[in-house]
């Protein structure tokens, strides 16, 4: 059996001496003939004070960096992170897939799709963005709107709650917290404790004093004796999870603290007749692929259903051998996620009642992978159905696609991204609708998995929120 | 019928298999669903030559369709699932006569062997409505027809109009006691559990006679609590006083006119070793398939139960359930039923955000 080891934690370097134990956990995993065992700190409340006393003291190292080369040395992070022969990065990989079930090439794909939108220029652009000029987190900046000197500044201390479900995600949080010039303490997920701290090692290789501006570690969620000290000493906290941890973070924060959250959302796709040529239609099957296969439909911005309206050239059941050929070739180029034994029985469950309605003669279509890798099913659904994941998705046909709204209007607020694929006539109906409903990105069919970092995550101006500005009137 | 009643004699596996391809080939032809199913996987009645190759149907299909190898007219009893969510169709099993009268006579005999295996008539105290009230629920039926069978006088059933009273229940258990009569308790898991909570607010517990003996049905998951079976079973013997090997729980399911029992209460008196599971009555098949690959797992493993019933004469014998089960050397334990991807990821399910608090 091959044996792993990794740290599920990181320290500045002058803490370590404060640790007084680890414990370890170890996770085996059979059918891959590994085990993987992590190590973590003990976490006392004495201790965890000292880290947030040490890293609220590094907060006047990052004010003395220029903005620039804060962005700088993020970039080179990200640089180390988009090449495969980077140790940290193959030995993450292979952790992270034991641990999330995702194959090797989802997390690199995963990891290639978060850095390539955090280089030095999308980090300056986000800043101008959401700030007007990345120069005002420097010192006092004259603002010509305002007509007088602003300065941006971060809070002493921000914390992050990361999940685990899309590899290398924790990372934005880092970037977001270091780019307002702020230390951050991330508590990392139990499920995927691998990528944060060698993201954290990557910083301080590159810049050994950036790296005692943040520290991973990790506790059982919900532990309030560690969290509410934690949780009064932050200025931010960035929580991912479900809308239970998230509303329990809410709950338990002083009111001066600020919350940013983003718990489960969903995504879906519309396309328009005008869309389904005959001469389009396979490139838009592989967009569809791509979109529903990356991440393994995992992440709050994959899909979970298609709606295709009737009356082109290709209707929505013509479709459907197109998507298959696509998610076969999807299949192929990325491998899918190791199936439980528990997602496994829903899939195959969903398997036979789909089989059983096609045998009836009912006006459904499911085509599968025999082992679960991959379904698609068109259904004229009455309802938004939430798909099991694991690149499952529902092709609902629509005679008119203004009809959509009956199935989004139910789940107003919880969604996250729309594919959408209408001629320039309709664009901006179907976007001023998904605007009402709470979608918060719009973009094209095979573009659902690789959003910027100019894109207002949960509808929020994340780095925006993390500020506080001073106004000088006097000069 | 007649290899019901001898099973218990001379199970036999050529003739089970025999049977079981019998009635195979009569609902391929009797149920038109069941036969595209089973042509669309290549399993007609001529290239399956062992009952593990018989089509399973999805539980789903007892939703979508009347699954009735007779003519409809001839349905004069049906019972109905649960049907846990709202909006969702109901699983329906229909019953001509003929077919009531196989289930009762399965019934029957799956008690005499894993309920009383010592004989005797015992007073049942039944947390379930009668089947007057309830004329669907099939487990109100099957306790109806123990009740007619092994009951003693006084036996009766716990949910009325009010409900289910606990009172009621502690003063029948009371009196058991004082006139030492072995009592029967069998009924819906939850409801054990609702008279365990009134039991621990009273400080109420029971010595109840020797020969007394539970039998749960249903679960423990439901109404916002969930526990193991060992707990469950250290309940009763705190409460009730009856140790651990004289309470047992049933797998019942509407789809299926058999149920399945611990073999534990059976095994205290027959003398054979072996750890709690559910055994197959002889009449019946179980396996616990990787629905990854629809091959049979290893004993200890885990996978999702297909279970082959052939008192289901006149619906489908061989059902693929959703079920979660990890397979024994004995039989089969049952875990739970599928949730699915419910909530993982940051991807919502409309479940969680349609669920009222």
């Amino acid at each position: 059996m091959k044996e792993l080891s990794a740290k599920g934690y990181y320290l500045p370097e002058p803490l370590l001496v404060d640790v007084s134990g680890f414990s370890y956990s170890v996770h085996e995993f059979p059918e891959l003939d590994t085990v993987i065992r992590v190590e973590f700190p003990l976490i006392t409340p004495g201790f965890l004070e000292k880290v947030i006393v040490f890293l609220k003291n590094k907060k006047a190292y990052l004010e003395s960096l220029p903005i620039a080369a804060i962005a700088d040395i993020l970039d080179r992070a990200s640089e180390n992170w988009l090449d495969d022969t980077f140790p940290k990065k193959i030995a993450a990989v292979e952790a992270i897939s034991l641990f999330t079930g995702f194959s090797p090439e989802m997390v690199r794909e995963s990891i290639k799709v978060e850095h390539l939108s955090s280089r030095k220029k999308d980090l300056l652009r986000a800043l101008h963005s959401e700030l007007g000029d990345p120069a005002f987190l420097d010192g006092f900046h004259y603002s010509k709107e305002r007509g007088l000197l602003s300065k941006a500044t971060g809070p002493e201390l921000t914390a992050a709650i990361f999940s685990s479900n899309i590899p290398g995600l924790p990372h934005l949080s880092v970037m977001r917290s270091f780019l307002v010039k702020s230390p951050i303490l991330g508590k990392a997920s139990r499920e995927e404790p691998i990528f944060p701290p060698l993201y954290a090692e990557t910083l301080k290789e590159l810049d050994p004093e950036i790296g005692n501006c943040l520290a991973i570690l990790s506790w059982r969620g919900g532990d309030e004796a560690i969290e509410n000290i934690l949780f009064d000493h932050c200025g931010v906290i960035i929580v991912y999870g479900s809308e239970e941890t998230c509303n329990s973070v809410s709950k338990r924060v002083p009111p001066a603290t600020r919350v940013i959250s983003h718990s489960h959302r969903v995504g879906f796709g519309a396309v328009g007749r005008e869309a389904l040529s005959k001469k389009e239609a396979p490139g838009l099957a592989q967009k569809i692929a791509y979109d529903v296969s990356t991440f393994d439909q995992f992440a709050c911005i994959s899909p979970q259903v298609y709606f295709l309206e009737e009356g082109g050239q290709v209707s929505p059941k013509d479709f459907m051998p197109l998507l298959e050929q696509a998610m076969k070739s999807q299949e192929r180029n990325i491998p899918p996620a190791r199936l439980n034994l528990e997602d496994a029985a829903v899939l195959r469950h969903l398997h036979n009642t789909g089989e059983l309605k096609e045998l009836a003669g009912e006006d459904v279509v499911l085509r599968a992978a025999e082992n679960l890798t991959w379904t698609i099913v068109y259904e004229p659904l009455k309802e938004f159905l939430s798909s099991p994941l694991h690149r499952f998705i529902r092709i609902v046909p629509l005679p008119d696609l203004k009809d959509i709204v009956k199935y989004l209007a139910p789940i107003k607020g919880y969604m996250q991204n729309a594919g959408l694929e209408v001629g320039e006539a309709r664009r901006s109906e179907f976007c001023n609708l998904f605007a009402r409903l709470g979608v918060s990105r719009i973009c094209p069919a095979g573009k659902m998995p690789t959003p910027s970092m100019m894109w207002h995550h949960d509808g929020l101006p994340c780095i925006g929120e993390m500020v506080r500005w001073t106004d000088a009137e006097m000069f | 019928m007649e290899y019901i009643q001898n099973s218990g004699v001379t199970p036999d596996e050529d003739t089970f298999n025999r049977l079981a391809l019998e009635v195979f080939s009569f609902q391929y032809s009797r149920i038109p669903i069941y036969q595209r199913l089973c042509d669309k996987r290549g399993a007609a009645p001529g290239a399956v030559s062992s009952w593990r190759d018989i089509p399973g149907i999805s539980t789903e299909g007892f939703k979508l369709f009347e699954l009735f190898s007779k003519p409809p007219a001839e349905a004069i009893r049906i019972f109905s699932t649960s049907g846990t969510t709202q909006g969702v169709k109901k699983g329906r099993a229909l019953f001509s006569d003929e077919g009531l009268e196989l289930m009762n006579v399965a019934i029957l005999e799956n008690a005499r062997r894993c309920l009383f295996p010592e004989g005797g008539r015992y007073r049942f105290l039944i947390i379930a409505p009668p089947p007057e009230k309830a004329p669907h629920m099939i487990m109100a039926y099957g306790m109806e027809q123990l009740k007619k069978n092994y009951g003693l006088a006084g036996s009766r059933f716990l949910i009325g109009e009010q409900g289910f009273v606990p009172e009621e229940l502690a003063r029948e258990l009371r009196q058991a006691e004082r006139e030492n009569t072995p009592v029967a308790l069998i009924g819906a898991s939850l409801g054990f559990l609702s008279f365990f909570d009134f039991c621990a607010q009273q400080k109420l517990s029971f010595d109840l006679p020797q020969g007394s003996r539970t039998l749960d049905a249903g679960g423990y998951k439901g109404k916002g609590r969930a526990i193991a079976q060992d707990e469950f079973i250290s309940l009763i013997t705190r409460f009730l006083g009856i140790p651990p090997d004289m309470s047992i729980n049933l797998l019942g399911m509407t789809e299926l006119g058999s149920q399945f029992y611990d073999n534990i209460l059976k095994n205290r008196f027959s003398g054979s070793p072996g750890a709690r599971c559910k055994e197959n009555p002889p009449w019946t098949r179980t396996l616990v398939l990787d629905p990854r690959t629809m091959q049979e797992v290893p004993v200890g493993a885990q996978g999702v139960l297909w279970h082959l019933d052939l008192t289901n004469l006149e619906r489908v014998a061989a059902i693929q359930t959703d079920d979660i089960g990890r397979r024994r050397e004995q039989g089969f334990e049952i875990l739970g039923r599928a949730r699915g991807s419910e909530a993982r990821g940051c991807s919502l399910s409309i479940e969680e955000i349609t669920r009222k608090p």
